[in-house]
């Protein structure tokens, strides 16, 4: 025999749980819209009837169960599609940012616009020339191959320093993202002990947890991570890069961030050393491939841009290198014919026609024999031969002799003698000769497959981040699908857990009626 | 599937954000009218425009590089016109003044027509473009052409008219030379034939030879003669040698006449008109021609004093000329006018005035010194023969500077054809279809309309919205 308010406990339980389901509904249209927020659900079982170690009755199973019971709120969430998104983010963010670096690239180096591109400078360089052979003794087009010289050289520095400063803010960026991975691994770490001892005391932390789990794919498209429910505590997440530990229960390492120890040497950008836990965090092209350990993420496409100066996956290095090959180019092609002209005797230049002038600017070195020995000349001095592996596309100038005087471009095979009686004003045969050598030479080949090769990098990376975001999509739908609220579900469980409220509420005032005339209503006959 | 709100929204989103992206990528090629904007967007387009502009931009540097060289070609074919006309003026004097008719005042007037051409001669030479002189060679400074107080033509300090002389000395060398050899074969002949007449010929002819032989030496003075003034290094004591000849071949050609004048029926002035009716005695003849055999090395003695005396004064230029004049024979002013065409758009000076006694000037200069009476009046039928060659040099060069325009012409056909043919590369590479471009974006807008019409009336309804 049950007790005589058994049904008023019943209806209660039923109206609690109605409720509670009601504040988790309101809850989670409340949420619809938070980032990382994921549905939670009321996990409600019914109530066996009352135990009968109290009493042997053989009315046992003919009493009815003692309503409904919560055991807890659960969030609906995929812990496999979490992996799948992380890995998909770190992807996704290093081609994001990749393809950031390599948009500017493009830009800088515009060659399609008519008038700012290097094209157009040598263009502008190879007709100046053909102008200066149709009369090689006139100032104005002297000075108009001169400029056009400058400019060119103006030019390929304009994009050459265009290239350094995205490597400054590469490395730049290197420092901000390691950064916010030192802070992100804090967050953990508070969230992992917050976590922990919400979960300790029984109750419900799932809030904190969609904050962790928004972390954690934070964390992951700024560098490649591995996570794990850590060892000390099933409430916290262990979180490691390459396998350094990061954060590690309620610890979290910090990134040492240093000045690296020395600039890169093509860039002459200094970049920074990362290093957590006593171990460097490096990419595969610093140090041993085998063992690098950042591989993904923001983090690796910064380093790859600062550090990779190999053909695949390009980085700022290998343009600049690029660049410089063809710098060197342009100056050992006029300059080797230059060299074997004649100047034009001047006020300005002392009245001699002088020969082995350069162009360009080219440091002077020893010339050496095979064996390494520096070869003398009759004198006993060192030979001195142009050292083009000294020019860079940031050095690149006219020299010094024909930017002091535009009489210095030489012009004439032959020495121009401006003595009255034997006359040679000096003819235009070297000029032609470099004119025809930049034309038909490597100089516009050597544009052309820089110009490709960048071109064919950046266009690829912008297709795999396509390719990488319409996969994140796909994760992250099928991620909603399973975690996210939809208000229609909401509205239809609020009609449910209302309706499920009244029918209760209904059993309560029921009994309450049925008491109403036990107590009141018996014992009164005749009254 | 489980569908939320969330999913709708973001693939809502992201389905608009495609659709705008495709609305900005064909509005942006309508608005640039291009079709690449950058060269990320299609690498091999954009190498195939690089190309393109590459070759466009050589294009426009060749045409412009021609339009020079036409003006170059033109002026100089102008310039070679009038040399010809020119030279077929004083040829027509020349003429005229070697029909024999002329007196000495005729002469004289003649010779100041051709000097006024042999000046304006000068002027053409020196005709200039701009600063540049057509015919300076690698001097564009002063005028290549100059003539020195003394009378003389010098081209970039080259002493042209010492050329000439040269070259008169050299062909009078020749002259003496071929004359003595064959005087010596007429002296076999004398052996030879028994006949009175025959030998009365072969005298007649040798004195015929050593009064050219004379003449020659006489030219070759006066060349040498003319050369001393001019080069202070100049043997000038080798000229008494020469006369020195000259005068003991004069002698002998002298004695040969007497001896055979011994039997001249009746006397003359002229030797051409003699008429020799009488024998000679041949032994007295060989006798006197032996004097000329060792003179001239005939007689097998290895030595012919002529010859060393003519070597002796020789005309010969410093050799730092010479190797100047080598030089500037070899100069050529080229203009690149294709991507491995070169054309050469004027001559040098020395091409085209000629050099030695080529030289057009010289030429002239010597006329009017045979007119004025410098040097011997027989030298003017010489000169015919010389300004006719001349004019033929002259016109082989006006050919070749009309051959030279004829084929920049074809190249300025040519290269209007490659730049319409690059032009429409460069177009296929980069710009767009402008229609299609438009209707491209206006489907593109169009979806995107459709997409946010749509996607606003589902994202806004909810079952909320149907509930009481």
């Amino acid at each position: 025999m049950g007790s005589t308010f058994r049904g008023l406990e019943t209806g209660k339980s039923g109206i609690n749980v109605a409720m509670l389901n009601m504040e988790v509904a309101g809850q989670n249209i409340a949420n619809a819209d938070t980032p990382g927020y994921t549905r939670q659900r009321v996990i409600q079982v019914a109530k066996a009837p009352p135990g009968s170690r109290y009493v042997v009755s053989q009315v046992y199973n003919k009493m009815a169960g003692q309503g409904a019971d919560i055991l807890g709120i659960q969030q609906l969430r995929s812990e496999y599609l979490d992996m799948q998104y992380r890995n998909l983010n770190s992807t996704r963010n290093y081609y994001e940012s990749r393809s950031q670096a390599m948009d500017y690239l493009t830009g800088v180096l515009n060659e399609l616009d008519e008038d700012a591109s290097i094209s157009n400078r040598l263009d502008a360089f190879a007709s100046a020339m053909s102008r200066l052979a149709e009369e090689p003794s006139s100032e104005e087009y002297r000075l108009n191959l001169q400029q056009s010289g400058v400019s060119l050289t103006e030019t390929i520095g304009y994009v050459y320093d265009e290239m350094v400063d995205l490597a400054r803010s590469q490395a730049e960026n290197l420092d901000t993202t390691a950064q916010a991975i030192n802070m992100n691994a804090v967050k953990i770490a508070a969230l992992n002990t917050a976590i922990a001892s919400y979960e300790r005391t029984g109750q419900s932390a799932n809030e904190l947890k969609d904050e962790r789990n928004l972390l954690l794919d934070q964390l992951a498209g700024l560098v490649n991570i591995e996570y794990k429910v850590s060892d000390q505590n099933e409430s916290m997440v262990d979180v490691s890069i390459g396998g350094v530990a990061l954060v590690t229960g309620r610890d979290a390492n910090q990134i040492d961030i240093q000045p690296a120890a020395a600039p890169n040497d093509i860039t002459g950008i200094t970049s920074y050393t990362l290093t957590l836990d006593g171990v460097e965090l490096h990419s595969k092209y610093t140090g041993d491939p085998a063992d690098a350990n950042v591989t993904g993420g923001e983090l690796f496409s910064q380093m790859e841009m600062l550090e990779n100066a190999t053909e695949t996956n390009p980085g700022i290095p290998y343009y600049v290198s690029r660049l410089d090959d063809l710098a060197q180019t342009i100056a050992k092609t006029v300059n080797n014919i230059h060299a074997e002209g004649y100047t034009y005797p001047d006020a300005e230049n002392g009245h001699v026609s002088q020969t082995g002038i350069f162009f360009f600017e080219v440091p002077l070195v020893d010339s050496t024999d095979a064996a390494g020995n520096v070869i003398l000349d009759a004198n006993g001095n060192p030979v001195k031969v142009p050292d083009y592996s000294q020019v860079t596309a940031g050095n690149l100038s006219l020299s010094k002799d024909v930017l002091s005087s535009v009489w210095n471009i030489a012009a004439s095979d032959k020495k121009v003698d401006l003595n009255a009686a034997t006359t040679n004003s000096g003819n235009a045969i070297k000029i032609l000769a470099i004119q025809h050598a930049f034309e038909s030479g490597e100089v516009y080949g050597t544009l052309n497959s820089f110009v490709v090769h960048l071109g064919i990098a950046a266009n690829a990376c912008d297709g795999l981040l396509h390719t990488t975001e319409s996969l994140i999509n796909s994760v992250d739908n099928q991620r909603d699908s399973i975690s996210s609220v939809s208000l229609d579900e909401e509205a239809t469980n609020i009609i449910m857990y209302k309706q499920s409220y009244n029918a209760s509420a209904r059993v309560i005032s029921s009994i309450d009626e049925m008491l109403d005339k036990l107590i009141n209503g018996t014992g009164r006959v005749g009254l | 599937m489980r569908v939320t709100n969330s999913m709708v929204v973001n693939q809502f989103m992201t389905g608009s954000n495609k659709t705008l992206g495709r609305v900005q990528d064909a509005w942006s090629q309508v608005n640039s009218s291009k079709k690449i904007n950058s060269i990320a967007d299609d690498p091999l387009a954009t190498i195939a425009a690089l190309k393109a502009r590459n070759r466009l931009s050589s294009l426009k540097g060749y045409q412009s590089t021609i339009t020079t060289a036409d003006t170059y070609l033109t002026e100089a074919e102008n310039a070679a016109g009038g040399v010809n006309k020119l030279l077929q003026s004083a040829y027509d004097l020349i003429v005229s003044a070697n029909s024999g008719t002329k007196g000495e005042d005729e002469l004289q007037a003649i010779a100041g027509d051709i000097e006024n051409l042999r000046d304006e001669l000068l002027a053409i030479a020196n005709s200039s473009i701009g600063t540049t002189f057509l015919f300076g060679g690698d001097n564009s400074i002063r005028q290549p052409f100059t003539v020195n107080d003394a009378g003389n033509l010098l081209y970039n300090g080259i002493n042209l008219s010492g050329l000439a002389l040269g070259d008169d000395y050299e062909h009078a060398t020749a002259d003496i030379l071929s004359g003595i050899s064959e005087i010596g074969t007429m002296i076999d002949d004398l052996d030879v034939v028994s006949e009175y007449n025959a030998q009365n010929t072969v005298c007649v002819g040798i004195i015929e030879r050593m009064k050219e032989i004379d003449q020659a030496i006489q030219t070759a003075y006066d060349s040498a003669m003319r050369y001393s003034g001019m080069d202070t290094s100049y043997n000038f004591s080798a000229l008494n040698g020469l006369e020195a000849m000259k005068n003991r071949i004069n002698d002998i050609k002298d004695r040969l006449f007497n001896e055979m004048s011994q039997e001249l029926y009746y006397d003359t002035t002229g030797f051409d008109s003699l008429e020799i009716r009488n024998g000679f005695r041949k032994e007295d003849c060989k006798a006197i021609l032996n004097d000329f055999a060792a003179l001239t090395g005939l007689d097998g003695s290895g030595t012919n004093q002529v010859e060393d005396a003519l070597t002796a004064a020789k005309i010969e230029l410093p050799a730092d000329m010479m190797q100047q004049l080598s030089e500037e024979l070899a100069v050529s002013k080229q203009l690149k006018i294709g991507s491995t065409a070169f054309i050469e758009v004027s001559a040098n000076g020395l091409e085209f005035l000629g050099t030695g006694k080529n030289n057009y000037y010289c030429m002239l200069d010597k006329c009017v010194r045979v007119l004025n009476g410098d040097l011997d009046l027989s030298m003017l039928s010489d000169m015919v023969g010389e300004i006719q060659t001349a004019m033929s040099t002259n016109s082989a060069m006006r050919t070749k500077f009309g051959a030279s325009l004829e084929r920049i012409e074809m190249l300025t056909d040519r290269y209007t054809t490659s730049e319409y043919t690059y032009t429409e590369m460069l177009a296929e590479a980069e710009d767009v279809d402008l229609a299609e471009a438009i209707m491209i974006w206006k489907t593109a807008q169009t979806v995107y309309d459709g997409a946010l019409a749509a996607g606003s009336k589902v994202i806004q309804t909810s079952l909320l919205d149907f509930l009481r």
